[in-house]
């Protein structure tokens, strides 16, 4: 076998090799360009519509502080609420007296508000609910 | 609202200009872009220094920050206006004193072409998700976000609450974004944004030009096309994570290494700012603290060839100091601040999994497969790479060859490391190949583009040849068979 065949291939074909390259980086690019335009119809990412959903009730917590998160979603929504919500510490569990509940599956649970971004209050045998509708609920336990 | 984010970003890209200038010190077109590209992975990577060394003693104090970025910035201002340089790399000159070559132009188009749609799909990825992907706000904005709003509680970001952002991974990032803010006064989602787009294109502005002051500027359009062209790279860009600015580093440390190596005199300094990139790598992920202990292992053992280990190891001094202070503040964070062992390294039955075959087969198979379709080209990226190698040809230079060595060593060593780390992950072993290895394979990926392209032959010295031949045709037209002899 000759190696220098191996080292120095003819002319012909380093063209080839560079219009492959070029061809290549040319359609894969404009195709990834088509199908990130395409995924824009699938509508508001996770993260921001998270971020809105649990930005609303931020004007009833402290500035700091730790509170409570029960769920019946994915992990994702308590990263989420803390993401939203920092610098307040979102602890998984309702130990905290204040704890955020995020229904995602029982709308009835909810009570959705007259206006945008008011939320309404409800006094329960153990607490209270302030309720900003679509499932998101501040609950505060009664101070024994 | 543009002036003051623009404000807030040129502190860091002024004291990377001033680092960078200050240890590379290049002339010519490619050398003025690679100078440009380090300055903004750098510079970065200084700030995020600066801000923890500033939290640690002053806190958030935004009066802080701006006092100690002018003092700095004055005291290196004064230093370089003593010792300014000018440094010319004779083959670049030589280089642009030429007209580019038609085949040069045509590269350079098609690169311009791509790198337009390619700066439009992540312009759109980033409108689309301005928060990032997952781990981007589950970890590296997350922490940004608890370091700049809790004000004298930002160590709240390394709360056992906040356990699964992982308390221990390194700060480049997230403080990168926070004392933006904290220079501001206030935050926006521009910031990290801005961050993941600069990071993202200055790794394609310094795998082109610096394969175009190693090589030819061929060869760097070549590589920078493969690069954008790679449906992995833009998205993964655009998602905030610390992927590609670790692989920034990485390939900062390599070009380092090989303009170190191609250097006429060997200038230590080169190997400093190496030791620097390598160290910030390791200040940007946990995988970077493994890639600083691959990068220096190779440089040792391939980087100075037939040298006596003595000269080899004081060789190494400028290397190690570039890396001292960054890897101080690691060890700050790591012992003062996180105070959380690594998730991986601090598994159960570590034993037990390390004589496990079955481990080994699984992740042995994962990377097989990745590698072997990596890029997302819709055809084998191995296949592509050996193509284009057999058409084009080899050529290494001799003045690249221990470059070459070393970097292959490096690759090797992280290759086996990345082996081990999956081996011994607590994690579901499918769920964490799968949802991990593509990152980490793409932190090396400019790195091995730059050792791949230092190996190929030059689109120009493939196709001379061909030239070469026509004109010896030519010579025997016109001259008698006999009166060659």
């Amino acid at each position: 076998m000759d190696l220098n065949k191996l080292k120095r291939p003819p002319a012909i074909a380093a063209k080839f090799g560079v219009t492959l390259i070029i061809m290549v980086a040319l359609c894969s690019s404009v195709l990834l360009l088509r199908t990130t335009i395409e995924s824009f119809a699938d509508g508001e990412d996770y993260a921001s519509s998270y971020q809105k959903r649990f930005q609303v009730v931020k004007r009833l917590l402290p500035e700091r502080g730790t509170i409570g998160f029960r769920s019946d979603a994915g992990g994702g929504d308590w990263f989420m609420a803390n993401y939203a919500l920092s610098p307040i510490l979102v602890e998984y569990g309702v130990g905290p007296r204040v704890y955020l509940l995020n229904v995602t599956r029982d709308k009835a649970a909810s009570v959705e508000p007259e206006r945008p971004g008011e939320y309404s209050v409800r006094h329960t045998a153990g607490g209270t609910v302030y309720d900003f509708g679509g499932g998101v609920m501040l609950v505060e336990r009664d101070s024994r | 609202m543009i002036l003051t984010v623009f404000l807030s970003l040129i502190f860091p890209l002024l004291a990377g200009w001033m680092v960078a200038s200050g240890l590379l010190g290049v002339d010519g077109r490619s050398g003025r872009l690679t100078l440009s590209a380090l300055s903004l992975g750098l510079g970065f990577g200084v700030f995020s220094c600066l801000v923890f060394v500033l939290l640690l003693t002053a806190g958030p104090s935004q009066k802080a920050l701006i006092v100690t970025e002018v003092v700095l910035a004055a005291c290196i201002v004064a230093y370089k206006a003593r010792h300014w340089r000018r440094y010319t790399n004779a083959k670049e000159a030589e280089q642009t004193a030429d007209n580019a070559s038609m085949l040069t132009r045509i590269l350079g188009l098609c690169f311009y072409i791509v790198l337009a749609v390619s700066l439009t799909t992540m312009i759109v990825l980033v409108i689309k998700s301005p928060h990032g992907q997952w781990d981007a706000w589950s970890i590296w904005n997350l922490k940004a976000r608890y370091i700049f709003r809790g004000g004298a509680d930002w160590r709240n970001a390394f709360s056992g609450i906040l356990q699964y952002s992982h308390r221990d991974y390194p700060l480049l990032l997230p403080l990168s974004v926070a004392g933006s803010w904290i220079l501001r006064g206030r935050e926006s989602l521009v910031e990290a944004a801005a961050l993941s787009f600069l990071f993202t294109f200055a790794v394609i502005v310094l795998l082109t030009s610096s394969l175009g002051t190693l090589r030819s500027r061929s060869q760097g359009y070549v590589a920078g096309l493969l690069l954008l062209g790679s449906a992995v790279f833009i998205p993964e860009g655009a998602s905030q994570l610390a992927d590609v600015p670790a692989g920034f580093f990485y390939l900062a440390a390599a070009v380092s290494l090989a303009l170190y190596h191609s250097s006429a005199a060997s200038e230590g300094r080169l190997l400093a700012l190496a030791g620097l990139a390598a160290a910030l790598a390791a200040w940007t992920k946990n995988e970077g603290i493994l890639f600083l202990v691959a990068i220096t292992t190779a440089l040792f053992l391939f980087g100075f060839p037939k040298t006596p280990l003595t000269m080899r190891a004081r060789k190494m001094a400028p290397f190690l100091a570039g890396a001292l202070p960054v890897i101080l503040v690691l060890g700050a964070f790591k012992v003062g601040v996180s105070g959380a062992a690594n998730d991986i390294l601090s598994a159960e039955s570590r034993l037990q999994k390390l004589l496990s075959l079955s481990r080994y087969t699984k992740v042995g198979q994962a990377f097989a497969t990745l590698l072997w379709g990596y890029g997302g080209w819709g055809v084998s990226g191995a296949v592509l790479l050996c193509g284009y190698l057999a058409l084009v040809g080899v050529s290494v230079e001799p003045r690249n060859k221990p470059t070459v060595y070393t970097l292959f060593g490096a690759l090797c060593i992280m290759f086996g490391g990345l082996l081990f780390i999956f081996v011994l992950t607590p994690y579901d072993l499918d769920w964490h190949l799968q949802a991990a290895l593509p990152r980490l394979l793409l932190q090396l990926w400019p790195m091995f583009l730059l050792t791949f392209f230092l190996v190929a032959r030059t689109p120009e010295a493939a196709l001379a040849s061909e030239s070469k031949e026509r004109l010896r045709h030519k010579t025997e037209e016109v001259l008698p068979a006999d009166s060659l002899h």
